[in-house]
């Protein structure tokens, strides 16, 4: 159960949502979105997010996805066009949309590979290009970074930052601590309640930290320093 | 053996319904069931398949035609298993198995109290041997429909079936498809009892849908795939169990787990043959 979390982000930033296993990190993306029963309300600006849920795009955790279905890079690509289709799915200027996805993310070479033949981080860029594909404003992304490669990490990390450039609001469940400051710009600190949330330079502090995931607060004599939980 | 099924076929108008009622669902089931295994809804399969009985009984009772009755109960069923697996904490097999158990339970005793020149026993094993002309032209009708559905829908059967949290994200409405797959599966399960019967129509579902998962690479291949799969090993079935004097729908199954296990070693999916001895899939 996560309850009392109420927190504003400005736009075109990147979100990084931080806590321990079963802090409700998830649970809140996945309320946010309205995938699970959850009371209250997300905004995305000044309108309810459920009704303005063409301009979100999703991606869950990797493990969550059956990665033996039979699908091809570039028709996974193209389900972010799915947003603007009608219900019987059809969309016009699909091709070309996947195609320049798929260069932005480095993956123009796998677009006839099945998704079952990717690596881990190709498989993330895959999934970062349906994104874009998407054109969402809003980008919802659960633990990105677990078990890619460093280049991979790079690469989504620059489309990402571009993506903000481009004015895109951006909300990662993060894992690697150490990254944050470099990677993002705000940070919501959860665990079962939301413990703090503002811009990183004023809230990922070594007392929050403690507090977020349990350690004795830094001015403790003899207690470890809760930036060590960086190592 | 084929030349005692073909000059009977040019004789005999009873095999040619057969031939005809029997490939069309096989080709139906076949393309339904891609989408049942993918969405990991086999025993769901097995559930409707089993739960239009009791309304297969209700149709003759009340003089209505078959596929009203068995739609009814079919959809029922399926609601109520998606409602106790959404709203309660009873996990998704065992919502299946108490639905499916309990309305076999009544078709059997329904079917019981009608007095109909249609055999309990032809309903659970079925017999497309006896299919007559209306029954004929009812599968065509509603394989012909459940084709161009799934032709219509394909796209959002696709992204739903893969990743229907995205698919929710988005704002697509998840549940529309689900039903409608589930209204699909159905009729299919109606068509099919006259071919392999109840008990025997998730085989029909699952297994050319399976055979084929081991070696496509896109959805669209499985699908045409396991259609003419299904359809194939239909009309195999038939001429084999008719020249043999053997039951054709048990024979259409058998003959159908035959090429799924001849298949399954070489499956690029599973890379029986081409991993070492004693490695694990990577």
């Amino acid at each position: 159960m996560l309850q009392s979390v109420s927190f504003t982000l400005p736009a075109g930033c990147l979100v990084s949502i931080i806590g321990p296993n079963g802090a409700g990190k998830s649970t809140l993306i996945k309320a946010m979105l309205s995938l699970i029963p959850h009371r209250g309300r997300t905004l995305f600006d000044q309108q309810d997010l459920h009704a303005v849920a063409r301009h979100v795009a999703y991606v869950q955790q990797k493990s969550g996805l059956d990665l033996t279905f039979p699908i091809t890079v570039c028709e996974c690509v193209a389900l972010g066009r799915q947003a603007d289709a009608n219900a019987f799915g059809h969309v016009r200027g699909a091709t070309e949309a996947v195609a320049q996805a798929l260069a932005q993310v480095e993956m123009a070479d796998f677009a006839a590979r099945p998704l079952s033949q990717l690596s881990g981080g190709q498989l993330q860029r895959v999934l970062i290009a349906r994104c874009l594909v998407q054109n969402a404003q809003l980008l919802v992304l659960d633990e990105p970074f677990v078990g890619i490669d460093v280049q991979s990490e790079a690469a989504i990390m620059a489309v990402l930052r571009a993506q903000k450039r481009a004015g895109k609001t951006i909300l990662i469940v993060h894992h690697d601590l150490k990254t944050v400051p470099d990677y993002f710009d705000w940070v919501v600190m959860l665990n079962r309640a939301l413990i703090a949330a503002g811009p990183v330079a004023t809230t990922f502090t070594p007392d929050n930290l403690a507090a977020t995931y349990g350690l004795p607060q830094p001015a403790e004599k003899g207690a470890p320093d809760a930036s060590a939980i960086f190592h | 053996m084929l030349q005692l099924f073909f000059t009977d076929l040019a004789e005999f108008h009873f095999l040619q319904n057969a031939l005809i009622t029997a490939v069309a669902v096989g080709i139906v089931a076949g393309v339904i069931g891609s989408f049942i295994i993918l969405r990991g809804l086999s025993l769901m399969g097995d559930a409707i398949s089993h739960a239009v009985l009791p309304g297969v009984a209700l149709s003759f009772m009340l003089h209505i035609p078959m596929v009203i009755g068995a739609a009814a109960f079919g959809i029922l069923a399926a609601t109520i298993i998606t409602l106790i697996k959404q709203f309660s904490a009873i996990k998704s097999d065992t919502a299946i198995g108490i639905t499916f158990s309990t309305f076999l339970a009544l078709g059997v005793i329904l079917i019981g109290l009608v007095h109909t020149t249609t055999n309990l026993f032809h309903i659970l094993f079925g017999n497309v041997l006896a299919v007559q002309d209306a029954d004929r032209n009812l599968t065509l009708g509603i394989a012909a429909a459940v084709l161009v559905l799934v032709g219509l829908f394909f796209k959002r059967l696709r992204l739903t079936s893969f990743d229907p949290m995205m698919a929710q994200a988005m704002g697509i409405r998840t549940n529309f498809y689900h039903f409608l797959l589930m209204i699909m599966l159905t009729l299919v399960a109606v068509v099919s009892m006259q071919s392999v019967g109840t008990i025997l129509i998730v085989a029909l579902l699952i297994t050319p849908a399976a055979t084929c998962y081991l070696f496509a690479d896109r959805l669209v291949v499985m699908v045409i795939a396991s259609g003419l799969l299904g359809g194939l090993i239909s009309l195999v079935g038939l001429v084999f169990g008719y020249t043999h004097n053997i039951a054709v729908g048990s024979c259409i199954v058998i003959l159908g787990a035959l090429v799924f296990v001849v298949c399954f070693p070489f499956s690029k999916k599973q890379h029986l043959i081409t991993r070492p001895l004693g490695g694990k899939n990577v």
